[in-house]
């Protein structure tokens, strides 16, 4: 045995083990002589103690399971040569221990306490039981059991009064702790844990540290204190000996945490991770400092490699998460997902319910969901969240954490539509912290959507930070926001302030002086964004704002680069950074440039992807650039669809009476230019088609009208419009007359014809009498001549001779009437053709293109028109001459707010940016 | 209770269907879309067979409705035009065409009754007119109410509905406003509150003491028609709700959104019991069966689904 126990001392494992197995095989063959009972307990005691360390170091579970078993079967061998003895007894307790079965070791180290060791007493089970008590935090008994063991031994190792003093720690008795350690010291100075506790303790009430207050049981705190003391008084020195080594650096910088100086902690870990690439520990630090800092990150590829390196390492992922949760959405998102398979994996091996998993990272998880726009699966994750966070005995959940779970639950309910469930929730929050801002402002948000405006507006007063009244903010509280120091509200601050600016340049800019204070203006909004830019190079709002300047002043082709930019990061953030201005302004730059195709591309995508297909605003941009593309039937078909989603928007009313309007000149144009042959019967219907269309626009001109100033729109132009279409519909109606007379004459042709032909008939049918007259004549002239009568031939020959003159008659009459019918004919078509032209030969000047006989130039005219037309907004150069009165008319009529396309699209960056400020307001838990 | 789709009929119309009506009887289905005209679909089979096309209903048409003899037809288009025809001849009865232009909306057959009504929702008249289809004439209008409330201010009637009993009249407003009237004298009975956003479609439950709207905030509300108290309001689609309908054993209602999704709500639990994402686009018009054996829906995506309902 003593041989054995040298072994152990000069760490020798296995000859150990060898050793104390021949032992034990050794005493069982010796059955002469009294058997040395306690010394064979003790070599199978050892040998089941040495297994239990083993297995406790062995990481494959099978392995570890039969290690305890064995060790369990040599105690119980231990037992059967005496049920009295301790020895087995403490050891099936380690067994358990090693099993985490606290309660089983518990009973075991409590029955070791009534048997003796060798007949003597000992004071080990009382050490086992309160190392127990310690690690299950019941301090008061543990301090009780050791101090009953130093009564019983006062000799007894340093070790019981370290358990003292660490009892004392942790039950705040920090004098007492003190005593106890110093005492310790004296009987052992060499004694670590000692010094450490000190330390700790020094450490604990001079600066009383709120890491450790805070989490007193994270391992990796406790690690850190460790550190930084041991190394309190060296690291400087060592620093100072060998600068390269990283060591030294790690526990300087775990100092300057630990003195609140995260910023200097920061960059002293990041030269380290320079030497010492890719090193576990300095990241793990690293990632803890980093939230506490403002600066950016510039270690985060280290960290994606380590963590690619690790894919087991569910702690680095998490902490990759938290990392990457403010600078890069998505790759966060993975993180967490990869974090949460990991645990959820880990939690199915171990045969618990996935509700195991920490309610932080799930909480995270949920939130950069529902940032994603994934409300499903952050409604699911933020439901286990919750699960997790009411088990009992779940670590880090006070109640501070249940309310911003609760809160972040009611948003994902928000999100999921089931906005009676949120505001329920937040209304609850908000009975038991009247001071949660944030559960006001999402209650505004709820009677917002709802509609409930003055709901809305309380709670908004109430909150004092209204999302609505966003552009409202007059600059003087921006210019205050502006002196507060806090870097991400400067800079939400600054983009406001250049949105203001941009918002406020006047659109007319036809006037000189209205002219130079837009240039003021927008080179005011260009600067404040350009310093944005300079701060957050990625932020895509103040980016959007540029490219809308840029565009105001005329720069196309820079804005749309800018713009193509914007989309591309948004589209990068997979979902996380939604910009539909972006699709939108690069729309509108595509229809100021006159690329058709892509700009009602552009809208149809935008409309699908952001609005739900239903933004009327957006469907009147679409429609517009269809109407200027010429697509007539389509516009009118979006401006109807829109007209269905906002009827009381008179604007569309008044766009659709326009484009009904167009169509019909459209319409107009083409009949003529096909030169349809005159009398075709599908003519007749296009016309009525026609007319109706006219109609139904003069209908709504005439309605817009009588609502006199209710509409915003330009009465002047409305009353010429109900000119216009009245004269038109007078001069096509007189048309319509002219088709159906026409159609009438086709009709009466037809009727001619079969006149004609019912005459050819009769003629046919009189000279069948007449030669039937005649051979009757013949025959009765043979009679006659038979007879020799010639006066009676001579009246024969009369009667014949009026026959002819008859037929003669006959024949020319018909030839009167076909020729009557084709100079009818020949003059509709020509009165067609003057008529048709009633667009173009239009004597009021607004409607006169040049050369009104000119059919081809109308055409062109027109072309000429919208394609002036399509710029003026950002170009606003009168087009010249006729084609400019053109515009007037027919282009700029086409109503959508000119100047508010633009500004309208620069307004809501502010909305949005303001929405992410209270998206990142979903607290966190930390 | 249980939704599941017979049939799926792509491109039922040209463009957007806005609108749908089940005849009493017959399994003849009404639908009307921006592509101008009215179809008229037989159920044979489980599936839907084009009947007949009926066009030139200018600028789209915005609800239709069939008379509970079933031998009208009506649609409103938004030229303001209502027509009126034989179902079975397919011939125009008549074409109220003097009603000025945004001045009707979705519209209903009154149930049973000596004469032919028909209640328009009457746009930007802040109205309903009750037209008499037999004398050509409207036989009477009634004014939404007037409110104080300053938030309430895009007057617009989009909505009508008949209570099957045929005693009530309701009607719902672009500012959230529902009415309710008496159908016999026009007076107005109750305002139903709660609603701030455009009620797009509202219908009575078949035991006409409840109504329930489909409305742009989201919610369809569940209120008790005599009291005028809000009972339930039913939250869960992703955007506006643009049509309710009740089921004909008052068990059930179902409606259709914005978000592309048709759902199906239980009124005992008051829960939803189905959601159904057949869809690609918003689900202007959902409508049970008189037998309630079926439920159709039509969507912006051109196309028309027919469901089959267990109970």
């Amino acid at each position: 045995m003593r041989a054995a126990e040298h072994l152990l001392a000069s760490g020798r494992e296995g000859d150990f083990e060898a050793l104390l197995q021949e032992a034990v095989e050794r005493e069982q063959q010796r059955s002469q002589g009294p058997p040395d009972v306690f010394n064979q307990i003790q070599a199978l005691c050892s040998l089941a103690e040495l297994k239990v360390q083993q297995a406790a170091a062995e990481r494959d579970r099978g392995q570890r399971v039969i290690l305890l078993s064995n060790s369990t079967k040599l105690c119980h061998r231990a037992q059967y040569l005496n049920m009295e003895e301790q020895l087995p007894e403490l050891v099936l307790g380690a067994v358990a221990l090693a099993k985490n079965e606290a309660m089983v070791a518990r009973k075991a180290f409590e029955k070791a306490m009534r048997m003796r060791c060798n007949g003597r007493p000992s004071i080990a089970p009382h050490l086992a039981l309160a190392n127990l008590h310690f690690n299950q935090r019941n301090y008061t008994d543990a301090l009780r059991l050791y101090k009953q063991a130093l009564r019983s031994c006062p000799s007894c190792p340093p070790e019981v009064r370290l358990g003292i003093a660490a009892c004392c720690l942790k039950m705040g008795n920090t004098d007492k702790a003190e005593l106890a350690y110093k005492r310790t010291l004296e009987l052992a100075p060499d004694c670590t844990p000692a010094l450490l506790g000190l330390a700790v303790l020094k450490l604990h009430i001079s600066s009383e540290e709120e890491a450790f207050e805070q989490d007193p049981d994270n391992p990796f705190v406790l690690l850190l204190l460790a550190h930084f003391c041991l190394r309190q008084g060296f690291s400087d020195k060592a620093f100072q000996l060998d600068p390269k080594l990283p060591l030294p650096k790690l526990g300087l910088a775990q100092m300057r945490v630990m003195n609140n100086e995260p910023q200097e902690a920061a960059s002293i870990l990041e030269s380290v991770l320079i030497d010492a690439p890719q090193w576990i520990d300095a990241l793990e630090v690293l990632g803890r400092v980093y939230p506490k800092t403002t600066s950016k990150s510039k270690v985060v590829p280290q960290f994606k490699e380590a963590a690619a390196l690790r894919p087991k390492n569910v702690g680095l992922w998490e902490l990759l998460g938290d990392l990457l949760a403010s600078l890069e959405p998505a790759g966060a998102l993975k993180a967490y997902d990869k974090a949460i398979e990991l645990r959820r994996a880990a939690a199915q091996a171990d045969g618990v319910g996935s509700s195991h998993l920490p309610p932080r990272l799930l909480n995270n998880a949920a939130v950069l969901h529902l940032r994603a726009g994934n409300t499903d699966v952050s409604y699911s994750l933020m439901t286990q969240a919750m699960q997790s966070a009411a088990r009992p005995g779940s670590t880090g959940v006070n109640a501070l954490v249940q309310v911003t779970l609760g809160y972040n639950l009611a948003r994902v309910k928000e999100a999921c539509g089931s906005l009676k469930a949120a505001e329920v929730e937040y209304k609850e929050l908000l009975k038991q912290f009247p001071q949660y801002g944030d559960c006001c402002l999402r209650l505004a948000c709820i009677a917002k959507a709802r509609g409930d405006t003055k709901a809305s507006g309380h709670l908004c007063l109430f909150t004092a930070c209204s999302i609505q009244e966003a552009g409202m903010v007059h600059e003087q509280v921006l210019d205050k926001l502006l002196e507060q120091t806090d870097s991400k509200q400067e800079m939400f601050a600054k983009l406001a302030m250049a949105n203001l600016h941009a918002y406020s340049a006047p659109s007319d800019r036809r006037k000189e002086d209205s002219a130079k204070k837009a240039e003021v203006h927008y080179s005011h909004a260009l600067e404040l964004y350009r310093r944005v830019l300079e701060k957050d190079e990625g932020c895509i709002f103040a980016a959007n704002g540029v490219g809308c300047v840029l565009a105001e002043l005329g720069n196309l082709t820079a804005a749309k680069e800018v713009f193509l930019q914007v989309q591309e990061a948004s589209a990068a953030s997979d979902g996380f950074l939604r910009m539909p201005d972006a699709w939108i302004n690069l729309a509108n730059v595509y229809l100021a440039q006159e690329q058709y195709t892509a700009a009602i591309q552009m809208y149809k995508n935008a409309l699908r992807k952001f609005y739900d297909n239903r933004s009327a605003l957006v469907m009147l941009y679409l429609a517009r650039a269809q109407y200027d593309a010429d697509q007539l039937p389509e516009a009118k078909c979006t401006l109807t669809k829109a007209l269905h989603l906002a009827p009381t928007d008179h604007k569309l009313r008044f766009d659709v009476a326009v484009t009904m309007q167009a169509c019909v000149l459209e319409w107009a144009v083409r009949t003529l230019q096909k030169k349809r042959p005159a009398g075709d019967p599908s003519r007749y219907e296009d016309f009525r088609r026609a007319v109706r269309d006219l109609e139904h626009a003069h209908r709504f001109f005439q309605y817009l009208h009588s609502l006199g100033r209710g509409h915003q729109l330009d009465t002047r132009k409305l009353q010429q419009h109900i000119n216009f279409v009245a004269k038109t519909h007078g001069k096509a109606l007189a048309h319509l007359e002219r088709a159906r007379e026409d159609a009438q004459k086709a009709a009466q042709r037809q009727a001619a014809a079969q006149a004609e032909k019912n005459a050819q008939e009769t003629s046919k049918r009189l000279a069948e009498e007449r030669r039937k007259a005649e051979e009757g004549v013949q025959r009765r002239k043979q009679e006659e001549q038979a007879r020799g009568n010639v006066e009676r031939l001579r009246q024969l020959q009369e009667q014949w001779r009026t026959n002819a003159t008859m037929q003669k008659a006959v024949a020319a009459g018909d030839a009167t009437a076909v020729q009557k019918v084709n100079n009818d004919a020949a003059a509709a078509a020509v009165n067609a053709q003057v008529d048709a032209l009633f667009a173009s030969s239009e004597e009021d000047e607004d409607y006169n293109p040049e050369n009104p006989d000119d059919l081809p130039d109308f055409d062109a005219g027109g072309g000429a028109a919208q394609a002036g037309a399509a710029a003026p907004e950002l170009t606003a150069e009168p087009a010249a001459g006729v084609a400019g009165d053109l515009e007037d008319d027919f282009d700029s009529d086409f109503d959508m707010d000119e100047g508010g396309a633009d500004a309208g699209a620069a307004e809501p960056p502010a909305k949005r940016a303001k929405h992410q400020a209270v998206l990142d307001s979903d607290d966190e838990v930390e | 209770m249980r939704l599941s789709l017979l049939q799926k009929q792509e491109s039922a119309h040209d463009d957007s269907v806005w609108a749908a009506a089940w005849a009493p009887t017959g399994n003849t289905l009404v639908t009307g879309s921006v592509d101008e005209s009215v179809k008229l679909w037989q159920e044979v089979g489980d599936t839907l067979e084009q009947q007949h096309h009926l066009v030139g209903l200018s600028l789209g048409v915005l609800g239709v409705s069939v008379d509970s003899s079933g031998q009208y037809g009506a649609a409103s288009s938004l030229d303001s035009y209502v027509t009126v025809w034989r179902m079975d001849d397919y011939n125009t009865v008549h074409q109220f065409t003097n009603i000025p232009p945004s001045e009707t909306w979705g519209l209903a057959f009154a149930p049973s009754s000596e004469k032919l009504l028909l209640a328009v929702a009457g746009g930007s008249s802040n109205s309903v007119r009750v037209l008499d289809v037999a004398a050509k004439e409207q036989a009477a209008q009634l004014a939404m109410p007037e409110s104080a409330d300053k938030q309430r201010k895009e007057k617009f009637v989009l909505s009508v509905a008949y209570s099957p009993d045929g005693r009530r009249i309701a009607a719902g407003a672009m500012d959230g406003t529902v009415a309710l009237f008496d159908a016999a004298t026009g007076k107005l009975l109750h305002t139903l509150g709660g609603h701030f956003r455009p009620v797009r479609d509202l219908a009575f439950t078949p035991d006409s003491k409840q109504v329930i709207t489909a409305c742009d905030d989201m919610n369809a509300h569940l209120y008790d028609a005599e009291h005028a108290e809000l009972i339930e309001a039913f939250s869960g689609h992703e955007s506006w709700v643009l049509s309710v309908s009740p089921h004909p054993n008052g068990t059930a209602f179902a409606t259709g959104s914005s978000d592309s999704k048709v759902k199906l709500w239980d009124l005992q639990t008051r829960t939803c019991a189905q959601t159904c994402s057949e869809h690609t686009d918003q689900v202007w018009a959902v409508r049970f069966r008189p037998d309630g054996s079926r439920l159709v829906s039509a969507s912006d995506d051109r196309s028309v689904c027919l469901f089959d309902f267990a109970s």
